[in-house]
């Protein structure tokens, strides 16, 4: 029942309560996966969704954040592209699957890492719940989008077509710490 | 305990990598004792 306490209350926070049930339907659908397939992956799946699900219910409250508008919008896009790619061919090489595996493993590592380091600062559309400079932070300015770009270049030695998706995402993901830089950096400078 | 977690998620990548490399090594054993045809220009099944 303590736990429960720590939860933002639905009407206080209600975009992490909706996200928080997505990751924990994407939970869901990674331990299947893992059941049916066996592969260690899903298990890191598993934790990472869990882990934002939790994240998202009990973050903190944002102490600035930018009326709705594209910065959202471009926020949520950017978060469903990896369900654009499209999954390998039966041309597709032996050797090209498991380089993407590498790569998809690397970088869902790197991400898992860094939402575990944002913990309750965690957020799709950006919002300033406290500045993290510690753990992979200390390292990389945006390890989660370095990671998910790191996996989704996996995704391009799948499908030739995954190159172009593989762009526009890069691109969302550059748009997306260019508003995050500009609401934590220069906010808090003035 | 978010230090647990974060040796959790490389214990379970280590594993994931690791897989990952054992399925590849399988495959290209397999491949290589595949024979390319049975002597008499059949494919190999």
């Amino acid at each position: 029942m303590k736990a429960l306490s720590h939860f933002n209350h639905w009407r206080a926070d209600p975009a992490g309560w909706v996200g928080s049930v997505i990751m924990f339907i994407f939970a869901v659908i990674a331990a299947f996966k893992w059941q049916s397939t066996g592969l260690v992956f899903y298990a890191l799946v598993i934790l990472r969704d869990v882990a934002a699900s939790w994240f998202l219910l009990t973050r903190k409250q944002a102490s600035q954040k930018m009326a709705f508008g594209f910065q959202d919008v471009l926020a949520y896009v950017s978060s469903a592209m990896p369900l654009v790619y499209f999954s390998s061919v039966q041309e597709t090489p032996f050797s090209y699957l498991v380089i993407a595996s590498v790569l998809a493993i690397v970088g869902f590592t790197l991400s898992t890492l860094s939402l575990f380091e944002l913990g309750g600062s965690f957020g799709v559309s950006p919002a300033n719940r406290g500045v993290v400079r510690s753990g992979v932070y200390r390292f990389i300015k945006h390890p989660m989008y370095t990671g998910y770009a790191i996996g989704e270049l996996g995704l391009v030695f799948l499908h030739p077509m995954n190159f172009m998706i593989f762009i526009l995402s890069i691109c969302f993901y550059g748009l997306r710490a260019r508003c995050e830089n500009r609401l934590f950096y220069t906010k808090s400078r003035s | 305990m978010k230090k647990l977690f974060q040796i959790l998620t490389v214990i379970l990548a280590i594993g994931a990598l690791a897989q990952t490399i054992a399925i590849a090594k399988d495959r290209t054993l397999d491949d290589v004792a595949k024979p390319m045809n049975d002597g008499e220009g059949n494919p190999g099944v």
